[in-house]
């Protein structure tokens, strides 16, 4: 909201030498922050935020209220002269109940007159340019100083009496922006006899604004319910200033004042002649006084607040304020309507006295301390780790286009209940499935972008959609390798990994987080997907798996001791041909099996090739070790072993390679 | 030496012999020379003492002295040279061996957390010592948890779906809007009473926890906007717990997280879930407080939301207000990188490229 200062001195003359920064520093203190101090026109103009709980302070009165009330000042005057009402020219009915319970009017016959200059300066301050016609200029301009919207029709226009109204389903109705509005039965209507001039609250129809040609105009200071007044704005898209205050709550008291007001001005700046004012209904009842207990003031305090000074900070609100039993008795002004806990008179007690008066201390610690999840622990240690093996962890927004397959990794689930009702476009508008779609795309980036080689990890949920089944998200990392090895120093040679050895690598960052061999085959789809022409295709391999899959730390922090031998260890070479096709696992099970009872320590395949092996064969050097817990080991006994080994293989149609 | 007693080719020899010493340049060559002037069999040396034996006696007195000076003279020229060489040799092994501390060293890889995830690691690690621990709760959240259940009205306008996204076939699912309906989670966990009458809450005291996390809200992207980013909301419920609580705890976070010299303010302000309602600034990183483009002339920068928790969000989850109390904050992670960094574009944390993330992240 624009404040403009010297207007708000006209309200707060207390104010009167103070600078825009220590005005905004005041202000902040009170909960208005200054966004913006714009220092171009004669007076400068303050961008206050307003925060959606303070509709009643929307407004250079009511901003300069809440000033007085901090600073123990004064108000200036309002220069109200209460009208002296007549009778109805014209008829009022209220017949949509506690959504429009008060309307107050008066006609007026225009004289030649037009906006002064010091209210369209002020008007131009408020970003808003006058029109020269003294009843649209001054309803604006009291909206401005006072925060109470009101209107005025076109007398002539408007046909028999004022209806205040719900619109009939399909009621159409041009509104003062040139808009044809389709109205439904929830909208509150202003309507005449022969149908509707104006919506509640929002805006005045085309059809009787006031122009040039306007002879007598008939003024309207009413008060609409809040929530009404905010669906109607919300529905029809249509925020003005006179909808920001009705749907935030206007004061009910001041409809009559703003009318008055209004009165004033038309007949001071255009020479307007009264011809009658009234009103119909009444005002939305007061609510209950709230009852402000010292303890919970205290409580809420952090310190004793001094009890005559709570009173007066209230007071100065425009609270009516009761000592009762053990606190106050407090009846809250009819524009506050935030107004109704006895945390909400804690509040503005602290805010009065200001937050700097709050002492500083940290709670007592007296409540069950809770370790952190093992998911959370998990989490942290398993990006540590990445980051420390050499991938960058990366944050992706997650939203992914329905035309892009999630190549490879078919969950088997539909993407359609993942589907956003209102994404921002349709490249936006599905939740991942996967991790590996938008790692892909970081790689590319990085590529085109000159990067050599690419690590990439991301630890994120992935959603899988089932019908009839709530929407599931599961922790997932989703790691990429692409690019080319080393280069970077005169020790490691440049080198693109093979196809194989790219996947191995892969397999070993997965090992090394503990994942086990089984749940490493449900791998199937390693290869980053092949670049659209124009880019050199790199060499990547990429993997996603769900973080239940990744073993836990073990929860002993020192675990059991696994006794070693310090007898010497006894390596032997096994060098065996078989089928390519032929399993590892199989073999390698097989010739641990025939070793049972042995001191075998371990038993690894060290070496595979495959040149000059003929066809469908390959080499593998099996590596053995053995080690005894109590003695050491003699050559015999060790070939005897080796022996085993070779027959074992043998079973599987392996042979030793000479 | 009397030369004139040796033949020709001995005195050529002589003459030749430092030329030849000197072109030796490694020690193959010097071998070969030492073995024509002093070998065994062949050699110079050997004719010069075969010459010897045949001299007349008379001559023999004068030969055998230069014989023997000669002899002398090259057997001691070619050993120094020999440890010269030998000597050369070494070092260049030694050089050949030597690493010049100054040529690029394999380096182990080394990547690196990503910025936003290191910040909000950091905040859980600067509240675990107040005895908070991580409560987390999913993104795709219910209207219950993640409006009704923090005091926002059914009218209020970021339940519209020009501010929130929604899922098609899940009546009433969205995409979270903030970590708040994590609070709601736990309240309601917390405050629902087992079989033996107590509440979780009663039974351990109080509680306090952070809320990290991703959330979405409907912003197109551009520098300072973008529709999934990050927060970290903190809750206590506790006995007595006031406004001087969250002073102390937010001062204290702040300063744990920007240094000791982090100048913060604590003003009033509005949340539906909070009452009454704080925001924390910070003066200005980039100007100190003078007034500029961050923090648009104001000298500060909005860093958290924060407040006691309203009194109904306790009734809401079953926790009777007047017993119990608390407060909650949370805080834009991505907001406060960019001003702790002064990236220039939000955009940035989210296309991972590898240099913004080497110099970004860390590895802790």
């Amino acid at each position: 909201m624009l404040i403009e200062m010297d207007a708000l001195t006209k309200e707060l003359p207390a104010l009167a030498g103070t600078t825009p920064g220590a005005l905004c520093e005041l202000l902040a203190g009170l909960g208005f922050p200054v966004d913006a101090v714009e220092t171009s026109g004669p007076s400068p103009v303050l961008e206050v935020d307003i925060t959606a709980n303070r509709g009643d302070a929307q407004s250079h009165r009511s901003l300069a209220r809440d000033l007085a009330a901090k600073l123990g000042a004064r108000l200036g005057p309002l220069d109200h002269v209460p009208l002296e009402e007549g009778p109805a020219l014209v008829p009022i009915r209220l017949e949509a109940g506690d959504a429009g319970p008060f309307y107050s009017t008066a006609v007026l016959e225009l004289g030649r007159g037009t906006t002064p200059l010091p209210a369209r300066t002020f008007l131009a301050a408020m970003g808003s340019t006058a029109k020269g016609l003294p009843a649209v200029d001054a309803s604006n301009e009291l909206l401005h100083r006072y925060g109470h919207p009101t209107h005025a029709f076109d007398a002539d226009k408007v046909k028999g009496g004022i209806r205040v109204r719900w619109a009939w389903e399909g009621e159409v109705l041009v509104t003062l922006d040139g808009v044809e509005r389709k109205l439904t039965s929830q909208d509150l209507l202003i309507a005449d006899d022969e149908g509707p001039i104006g919506m509640a609250g929002l805006m005045g129809g085309d059809g009787t604004k006031v122009t040039a040609a306007t002879r007598r105009v008939l003024l309207e200071s009413a008060w609409f319910d809040p929530r009404t007044v905010r669906a109607m704005a919300q529905r029809h898209g249509l925020f003005t200033d006179a909808s920001q205050r009705f749907g935030r709550g206007a004061d009910p008291a001041f409809a009559r004042v703003a009318r008055d007001l209004l009165v004033q001005r038309l007949q001071a700046w255009g020479g307007a002649r009264l011809v009658s004012a009234w009103a119909a209904g009444s005002m939305p009842p007061a609510p209950a006084p709230i009852r402000l207990a010292w303890t919970l003031l205290d409580r809420v305090a952090g310190y004793r607040v001094e009890r005559p000074a709570a009173i007066a900070f209230l007071e100065r609100l425009g609270c009516q304020v009761r000592e009762a039993d053990g606190g106050l008795e407090v009846q809250p002004p009819t524009w506050r309507h935030d107004l109704s806990l006895p945390d909400d008179l804690a509040e503005e007690v602290l805010r009065l006295n200001g937050y700097d008066a709050i002492p500083a201390a940290l709670p007592p610690l007296d409540c069950a301390p809770v370790p952190l999840s093992a998911g959370y622990l998990k989490r942290r240690r398993l990006a540590a780790r990445l980051a420390n093996l050499g991938f960058f962890q990366t944050v992706t927004l997650g939203f992914g286009d329905p035309m892009e397959a999630e190549q490879g990794y078919p969950k088997g689930d539909h993407p359609d209940l993942r589907t956003l009702k209102n994404p921002l476009g349709e490249d936006y508008s599905v939740m991942r499935g996967t991790l590996l779609r938008d790692l892909s795309k970081v790689a590319r980036l990085n590529l085109e972008r000159g990067a050599k080689e690419v690590r990439l990890f991301e630890i994120a949920p992935v959603f899988e959609a089932h019908p009839g089944q709530p929407l599931q998200e599961t922790w997932t990392l989703g790691l990429v390798w692409a690019g080319e090895e080393g280069g970077e120093d005169p020790l490691t040679p440049p080198r693109r990994l093979s196809k194989p050895e790219g996947q191995a690598f892969l397999i070993g960052v997965l090992r090394s987080l503990g994942v086990p061999a089984e749940a490493v085959h449900e791998f199937n789809n390693w290869k980053l997907p092949g670049w659209e022409s124009g880019v050199k295709e790199p060499v990547g391999w990429r993997f996603e798996i769900a973080l239940e899959a990744i073993p836990d730390e073990p929860e002993q922090i020192v675990p059991r001791f696994a006794p070693f031998s310090r007898f010497p260890v006894v390596e032997r070479d096994l060098s065996l041909l078989v089928d390519l096709g032929q399993s590892y696992t199989a073999l390698r099970q097989a010739v641990a099996a025939a070793l049972g009872g042995t001191p075998l320590q371990d038993l690894r395949c060290v070496d595979v090739f495959h040149k000059g092996l003929g066809k469908g064969r390959q080499a593998w050097l099996l590596r053995l070790r053995f080690q005894a817990m109590e003695r050491t080991l003699t050559r015999e006994e060790v070939d005897g072993w080796m022996a085993l080994a070779l027959a074992a293989a043998r079973t599987l149609g392996a042979e030793r390679r000479s | 030496m009397e030369l004139s007693l040796l033949p020709n080719e001995m005195r050529t020899a002589h003459l030749a012999f430092p030329g030849l010493l000197a072109e030796c340049r490694d020690l193959d060559a010097l071998m070969r020379l030492k073995g024509i002037y002093i070998g065994r069999e062949d050699s110079h040396t050997v004719t010069l003492m075969q010459l010897l034996k045949a001299a007349p006696k008379e001559h023999k007195r004068d030969l055998g002295q230069t014989v023997n000076t000669l002899k002398n003279h090259w057997e001691q020229a070619l050993k120094d040279r020999q440890a010269a060489l030998e000597q050369e040799r070494l070092r260049e092994a030694a050089l050949a061996n030597a690493w010049d501390p100054d040529l690029p060293p394999p380096l182990p890889p080394r990547g690196a957390l990503h910025p936003l995830n290191r910040l909000m690691d950091r905040m859980v690690d600067v509240f675990r010592p107040l005895g908070y621990h991580v409560e987390e709760g999913p993104e795709a959240e219910t209207e219950s948890h993640n409006f009704d259940g923090l005091n926002m009205p059914p009218d209020h306008p970021a339940r519209g779906t020009a501010d929130t996204f929604y899922f098609k076939g899940h009546e009433g699912l969205l995409l979270r809007t903030h970590t708040s309906p994590v609070q709601v989670r736990v309240l309601r966990r917390i405050g629902a009473r087992g079989a033996d009458g107590l509440s979780e809450l009663e039974r351990r005291g109080g509680i306090r926890f952070l809320a990290p996390g991703r959330v979405y809200r409907k912003d197109e992207i551009d520098p300072t906007h973008s529709p999934m980013f990050h927060q970290v909301e903190g809750m206590i419920v506790g006995k007595g717990i006031g406004m001087h609580h969250l002073k102390g705890t937010l001062a204290y976070a702040m300063k744990a997280l920007f240094g000791p010299g982090a100048d913060v303010r604590f003003r009033p302000s509005y949340f539906p879930f909070v009452e009454p309602g704080a925001e924390m600034d910070v003066r200005c990183p980039l100007c100190a407080g003078a007034g500029c483009r961050v923090c648009k002339g104001s000298g500060w920068v909005e860093l958290l939301g924060a407040g006691l928790l309203h009194p109904n969000i306790l009734t809401l989850a079953g926790i009777d207000p007047e017993a119990w109390s608390g407060f909650a904050f949370g805080m834009g992670v991505e907001r406060t990188a960019m001003m702790v960094s002064q990236t220039p574009d939000l955009r940035l944390f989210f296309e991972n490229d590898q240099r913004f993330l080497r110099t970004m992240g860390g590895l802790d």
